[in-house]
C-alpha cells in the first residue's frame, strides 16, 4: 500500500498535476516521452488567455518543479505497462538513452564539432539541429540530448572528445524502472491532426500552406525564422494571409469533432501577422467562430480591424498559381459566391487529435474521438486531464488537471 | 451581384416538401450545417451563385418553387463529388437527385402516371397496358403459322402497320406530355432561376454549345469520385441514339418500299448491311455503357455512386431489359429458334413500349429537363467565371 501518483505526459496538464498533488504532500512520478518538459504549449509563440510567451508561465511550473522534492521528473520515458487495481497499481518504465548525463551544462561545444544533422522536431522539421542538440532556449532539463537515429557513434565521438564536463556517455543504454503506485493521472495530451490527410487542401505539396503548428512557430523568437512570419518558399514578407479553419475538425472524414481552440488561436495568428506587417491582409475562411465566455472580447477586437477578413464558407480547394502563392477557394456565403483569394501563405487551423487515438492509453478506455473517459473511472484510479480528456485550451487544462490532482491524492487516501 | 441571402426574406417554410424530398432520396439533408464544401468541390459548380449548398439550405425550408424552378438542379450530373467531400455525410448529391426524381413528377402532370412510376407496385399496371395491347395486335394482326415460317421473320408476328398503330399514338401522348412538362419547366425557370444575365443570350446558339457539351460530356468528364460515369453514360447515350436511329431508319424503309418510291433492303437486314451495323454497334455500346452502370451501381461500390431510390432502378433495369431483349431476339433469330426468339421478341417490344411511352414521367425525361436547363442556363451565362482577389 502506498499514495504515490502516476502521472503520464509532462505537458501542462501534466506538470499541473504533478505539482498539484506533489504540493499536496503525494509523491509523484512524472513520465515524459521527450527529451523535455512543456510538451505542445512549450512550443507555441504566445499562448491564451493572456498572450504571453510560454517561458512566461511555463517558467513559474518549472521553478515549482525544481523546488519540489516529492516529483521525481522521468524524460525520455514511457509508462509501458500498468497492472493492478486502484490503490495498489505497479508501473513499468522505460527510459531510453539520452546519451548526456546531468552533468552536462548546455555549454553547446558539442554542437560546434558534431558532423551530422537532424529534422528538428520541436520545430515541426522546419529547421535543424545537430545530431547532439538542446532541444530548445527553455528546455527543462536544460541539457543536451543525442538522437541516435542519425547519430554516428563512438566511431565518430567528436563530441565526446570536446565535452569539457564528461557529460557524454554513448554507450548509456536503456533503462526500466518499476514504481508502485496508488493512482494514474493520464495527461497524454494531444498532436496536431495530420493536414496532408485533406486531400484537396495541398498541405505538403504547395510550400506556403503550412499549419497552425507551424505558425507558431515561425512566430517564435526561438523558431526556424526567428520570430519573422515569412513566406516558405522565398522567404519573402506575406502580403496577404488566409487562415483556413475546422482544416479536419468538424469532419467526419476526419476528426469529427470541434477542436474548440482553433478559431481564437487563427485570430491570434492574425493578431501575429497584422502586428509584424501593418499593410498585410488577412482573410479567415471560417464554418462558424466559436469564441466562448471571455473570449468574445478577442474575436470582437479581431473584427474591428479593417484589415481582417472574416469569410464564411469552408475552404475546400488550394491551388498554387506561377507565383507560387496559394489560390484559396470557398463559398462566400454571406457576400455570395466563390471566393478565391491568392494567398503569399495559408494557414490550417488543424485540429487536436489526441495522443490516446493512436497510443492506446494503460487500462484507460477511449472514447470514439480517441479522448480519454473520465468518467466511471476516476473511481478506478484512472484520471485523465489536459487535451487527453477532450479538445480544451490551457486554461481548461490546467484546472481540469488541477482537479485531477485532487481525485487521485482520493484514491490514496479512500479505500 | 451579391445573392438575396444578405437581404431581408421573410420565408414560409414547407414542412410537407421537406419530407417529400426525404422520401425521394435526400433523407440525409437535415445533416447539412452550410458550410459550402460541397459547392466547391464540385468541378462544375459556377462561380457565381454556386450550388448545391444554396439548394440545401432551400430543402432545409422546402423552398419548393426555389428548388424546382433551377437549372442549378439539372446543370448538376450526380457525380458525387460532393456527397464524398462532406464533412457533415449529408449528401448533397442525394438532394439533388432527390430533387430531380420531384421534378419528373411535378411537370410532366398526370399525376396517377407520377404514383405508378413512383412505387415498385405500379409496374405492373405500366406493364399491363403493353403486354395487352401487343399481345392484342399479335393476336390480331399477325400471319398465320408464324411460328414455323422460315427464315424467322418478326413482322410475321407483329406487321410494321401493327407496330406503328400500337407506338404511334403511344409516343404521341408521351411527346405532348413531355412538352407540356417542358413548357411548365420553362415558366418555372424563368420565374426562380437566380444568377442570370440580362438580357439573355440566343436561344439557338445556347442550343448548340449545350449539344456539343453533351456530346462530348464535357461535364461528366470532371466528375473524381465517379469517374466511370463518363464512359459508360457515354457508351450508353451513344448506343441508344444509334438503336433509336437503326428503328427509324428501317420504318422510313419499309414506308419507302410500301409507298412504291424505290426497292430498298426488306427487314430483316443482312448483317453486312449498313444500317444493321448501326443497330449492332449501337447494341453493343448500349449494353456495354449499362452493365458498367449497373457493375457500379449495385456493386460494392455502389454507395459512392450515391443512394439508389426506386425512379433509379426502374430506368436502368427497364433500359437494360429493353437492350437484352433486342439483342436477345437477334440473337436466337439468326440461330433459328423461332419459339424463343418470337417470345423474348414480344417482350423487347413490351419494354420498348414501357421505356419511351412512360419516358416523360420516369427518369428517362432527364434528357428533355437536363437539356432544357443546360440551355436556359447558358441564355443567361450561367457559368461566366469569377474573378481571383
Amino acid at each position: 500500500m502506498n499514495d504515490n501518483i502516476l502521472v503520464i505526459g509532462g505537458g501542462v496538464a501534466g506538470v499541473t498535476a504533478a505539482l498539484e498533488a506533489a504540493e499536496m504532500g503525494r509523491k509523484v512520478i512524472l513520465v515524459e516521452r521527450e527529451p523535455y518538459l512543456g510538451g505542445r504549449v512549450i512550443r507555441m509563440a504566445k499562448y491564451f488567455p493572456k498572450l504571453c510567451p510560454p517561458g512566461c508561465g511555463m517558467e513559474i511550473n518549472f521553478r515549482r518543479l525544481r523546488a519540489n522534492p516529492r516529483v521525481t521528473v522521468m524524460v525520455d520515458s514511457e509508462a509501458v505497462s500498468i497492472t493492478g487495481a486502484k490503490g495498489e497499481f505497479s508501473a513499468t518504465i522505460k527510459t531510453k538513452p539520452r546519451y548526456v548525463n546531468e552533468k552536462c551544462t548546455a555549454c553547446g561545444d558539442c554542437e560546434k564539432v558534431c558532423p551530422v544533422e537532424r529534422s528538428d522536431s520541436f520545430n515541426y522539421g522546419m529547421k535543424k539541429t545537430k545530431a547532439v542538440y538542446l532541444p530548445d532556449a527553455l528546455a527543462m532539463p536544460f541539457r543536451h540530448a543525442i538522437d541516435m537515429d542519425v547519430c554516428k557513434g563512438p566511431e565518430c565521438g567528436e563530441c565526446v572528445k570536446v565535452c569539457k564536463y564528461e557529460a557524454i556517455d554513448l554507450a548509456m543504454e536503456e533503462k526500466t524502472t518499476s514504481v508502485d503506485i496508488s493512482a494514474v493521472v493520464h495527461a497524454t495530451g494531444w498532436k496536431p491532426y495530420d493536414a496532408s490527410k485533406i486531400e484537396n487542401l495541398g498541405y505538403g505539396q504547395i510550400k506556403n500552406v503550412i499549419s497552425n503548428v507551424e505558425m507558431e512557430r515561425l512566430a517564435s523568437v526561438s523558431g526556424p525564422t526567428a520570430g519573422k512570419i515569412l513566406r516558405r518558399d522565398n522567404g519573402e514578407p506575406p502580403k496577404t494571409v488566409a487562415m483556413v479553419q475546422c482544416a479536419g475538425s468538424r469532419d467526419e472524414n476526419h476528426l469529427p469533432y470541434c477542436s474548440s481552440i482553433c478559431c481564437l488561436v487563427s485570430i491570434k495568428h492574425a493578431n501575429y501577422v497584422r502586428e509584424q506587417y501593418p499593410d498585410s491582409e488577412v482573410y479567415v475562411f471560417y464554418i462558424d467562430l466559436r469564441a466562448p465566455g471571455k473570449y468574445e472580447s478577442f474575436y470582437r477586437k479581431a473584427i474591428d480591424d479593417p484589415k481582417i477578413h472574416f469569410i464564411k464558407g469552408k475552404v475546400a480547394r488550394i491551388e498554387e498559381d506561377e507565383r507560387g502563392r496559394a489560390v484559396v477557394t470557398a463559398e462566400d456565403i454571406i457576400g455570395g459566391g466563390k471566393k478565391r483569394v491568392a494567398c503569399d501563405l495559408v494557414v490550417l487551423a488543424t485540429g487536436m487529435e489526441p495522443e490516446s487515438k493512436s497510443t492506446v492509453p494503460l487500462l484507460a478506455k477511449i472514447n470514439s474521438d480517441g479522448f480519454i473517459m473520465e468518467e466511471m473511472q476516476g473511481d478506478a484510479g484512472l484520471i485523465s486531464c489536459g487535451v487527453a480528456s477532450g479538445p480544451f485550451d490551457v486554461t481548461t487544462s490546467t484546472q481540469n488537471s488541477t482537479a485531477a490532482a485532487l481525485k487521485a491524492v482520493q484514491a490514496g487516501v479512500r479505500r | 451581384m451579391a445573392m438575396t441571402e444578405a437581404q431581408t426574406l421573410t420565408i414560409q417554410p414547407d414542412p410537407a416538401f421537406v419530407k417529400c424530398i426525404m422520401e425521394n432520396g435526400g433523407e440525409t439533408l437535415k445533416k447539412c450545417f452550410q458550410c459550402g464544401n460541397c459547392s466547391v468541390v464540385c468541378n462544375i459548380s459556377p462561380d457565381v451563385s454556386p450550388f448545391p449548398r444554396k439548394e440545401m439550405v432551400w430543402a432545409q425550408w422546402g423552398l419548393s418553387d426555389k428548388l424546382l424552378g433551377n437549372a442549378d438542379v439539372w446543370i448538376c450530373h450526380g457525380c458525387a463529388d460532393c456527397t464524398t467531400h462532406c464533412p457533415r455525410g449529408a449528401k448533397p448529391g442525394d438532394v439533388m437527385a432527390a430533387l430531380r426524381n420531384i421534378s419528373f413528377r411535378r411537370f410532366a402532370g398526370f399525376d396517377f402516371m407520377g404514383d405508378l412510376l413512383a412505387r415498385p407496385v405500379g409496374l405492373f399496371w405500366l406493364l399491363l397496358v403493353p403486354i395487352v395491347w401487343i399481345g392484342g395486335m399479335v393476336a390480331v394482326a399477325s400471319r398465320q403459322g408464324f411460328m414455323s415460317m422460315k427464315p424467322i421473320v418478326f413482322s410475321n408476328m407483329m406487321p410494321v402497320p401493327a407496330i406503328d398503330a400500337v407506338f404511334l399514338p403511344a409516343v404521341g401522348l408521351a411527346v405532348v406530355s413531355a412538352l407540356l412538362g417542358l413548357a411548365r419547366f420553362w415558366r418555372e425557370l424563368k420565374a426562380n432561376s437566380p444568377g442570370l444575365a440580362t438580357p439573355p443570350g440566343s436561344i439557338i446558339s445556347a442550343a448548340f454549345a449545350v449539344i456539343k457539351g453533351i456530346a462530348l460530356h464535357e461535364k461528366m468528364g470532371k466528375c473524381q469520385t465517379n469517374s466511370y460515369r463518363f464512359s459508360s453514360h457515354l457508351m450508353t447515350m451513344y448506343g441508344f441514339f444509334a438503336l433509336m436511329a437503326t428503328t427509324g431508319l428501317v420504318a422510313l424503309m419499309y414506308w419507302i418500299n410500301k409507298l412504291g418510291l424505290g426497292p430498298v433492303s426488306a427487314t430483316p437486314l443482312a448483317l453486312s448491311h449498313p444500317v444493321k451495323i448501326l443497330g449492332n454497334i449501337g447494341a453493343l455500346l448500349a449494353v456495354t455503357g449499362v452493365t458498367m452502370i449497373v457493375a457500379r451501381r449495385y456493386g460494392q461500390d455502389g454507395e459512392k455512386t450515391g443512394s439508389l431510390v426506386y425512379y433509379d432502378s426502374h430506368f436502368i433495369f427497364i433500359l437494360y431489359g429493353t437492350i437484352l431483349t433486342g439483342i436477345g431476339a437477334e440473337t436466337l433469330r439468326l440461330l433459328g429458334l423461332a419459339a424463343p426468339a418470337f417470345g423474348i421478341y414480344y417482350v423487347h417490344l413490351v419494354l420498348v413500349f414501357t421505356l419511351l411511352v412512360y419516358a416523360p414521367f420516369s427518369k428517362f425525361s432527364h434528357i428533355m429537363y437536363r437539356f432544357v436547363a443546360m440551355t436556359y442556363a447558358r441564355m443567361g451565362k450561367r457559368e461566366r467565371p469569377g474573378g481571383v482577389d
